[in-house]
């Protein structure tokens, strides 16, 4: 293969990579699966079926620095749950006080002395990401789950 | 160099095309077409909110067979409206089998919860729509459905009795809806003068 032939070669290869890209649906194939990793799951367009919502009021206890001490009263009943099983790698994350059911957040993401803490995980058994987590603080009066 | 860089452009068009995994008829896949939600939010006295929980149940085999029995002219007898699956029992079996056992059946539904007298509530109207049906919201109160104090560890959707509500456990009587599904939600402790609101909605699509 000469420096011509190797060039148009790699064009054309380049040119297969770029439909592919664009037309076929490669979200199953094992390079979906690899950007998955880096991406994270699209926890909107996921099933309903494979995630779990959680949601919790959570009161303004304690302020230093960057750190928010909240109460968390039922979030341990959320951690315990048997389908969350990255539930306590999630409890040392917020530094869930078991006993005093509280947590510490940063301080930026909370909003107001009363806010709602949304814990979502994916079950295990889904076809991708499963125990996968997230979470997030939302206003008080925002209702939806 | 060039020929390096074709092969290595024509090894991740590979990884593109080739599927992680070829669906196998009958395992769980990306775009499920039955499942069912319930939603339970646990309030004090006062209405306030002190936990929400949104989590995907189990339609469990004799409730599936139920919904075939029912759809398809197959010889048997379909049961009245009555005897449909019209009643939302709560358990405090804190991971209630059926949650994880597609062979759970009412009898076993009832034997695990340890809740006697009025944990169901049944003649509940479902709202049907194209591709849904929603039980609207149910309200379980400590004190009456339950002792205060009680731990409500997972619902079972099946018939009831024809009896009054609130009544005790899912009904195992012959002609009436078997045990369709179970969830097993978010534990939540009911104290007095709280309770747990309640909405069950199966898709089908």
């Amino acid at each position: 293969m000469n420096k011509k032939q190797e060039k148009i070669f790699v064009l054309v290869a380049a040119a297969v990579v770029i439909v592919v890209f664009i037309f076929v649906p490669w979200s199953n194939s094992y390079f979906g699966l690899l950007l998955d990793t880096f991406t994270g799951p699209n926890w909107d367009e996921l099933n309903p079926h494979d995630v779990v919502k959680n949601v919790i009021p959570i009161t303004l206890l304690e302020k230093t620095d960057n750190n928010c001490k909240m109460s968390a009263e039922n979030l341990d009943n959320v951690i315990e749950h048997q389908y969350f099983i990255r539930g306590k790698e999630f409890a040392q994350t917020v530094k869930f006080d078991a006993k005093n059911s509280t947590v510490v957040l940063p301080c930026e993401i909370i909003d107001g002395e009363k806010s709602r803490l949304h814990v979502w995980y994916i079950k295990e058994e889904a076809p991708r990401h499963g125990g996968t987590y997230k979470y997030f603080v939302t206003p008080w009066n925002d209702t939806i789950p | 160099m060039y020929k390096f860089l074709g092969i290595g452009l024509l090894c991740l068009l590979n990884l593109m095309i080739i599927p992680v995994a070829t669906p196998v008829p009958g395992v769980e896949s990306d775009s499920i077409k039955m499942y069912g939600i319930a939603t339970i939010v646990l309030k004090d006295s006062t209405g306030n909110i002190l936990l929400e929980n949104v989590i995907h149940n189990q339609v469990v085999d004799v409730g599936t067979t139920f919904m075939l029995d029912q759809t398809f002219g197959d010889g048997n007898v379909a049961v009245a409206d009555a005897s449909q699956a019209d009643t939302m029992c709560v358990t405090d079996a804190l991971a209630p089998n059926g949650s994880t056992d597609d062979a759970e059946t009412a009898a076993l539904f009832n034997t695990e919860n340890g809740l006697v007298g009025n944990n169901c509530i049944g003649a509940i109207v479902f709202t049907t729509a194209a591709t849904t049906g929603n039980s609207g919201t149910t309200t379980f109160s400590a004190g009456t459905h339950f002792p205060a104090g009680t731990v409500v560890g997972g619902i079972g959707i099946c018939g009831d009795n024809g009896v009054g509500s609130p009544f005790n456990d899912c009904s195992v009587a012959a002609g009436d809806a078997p045990l369709l599904s179970v969830v097993d939600t978010t534990n939540v402790t009911v104290n007095a003068g709280e309770s747990v609101d309640i909405t069950y909605t199966l898709t089908l699509d």
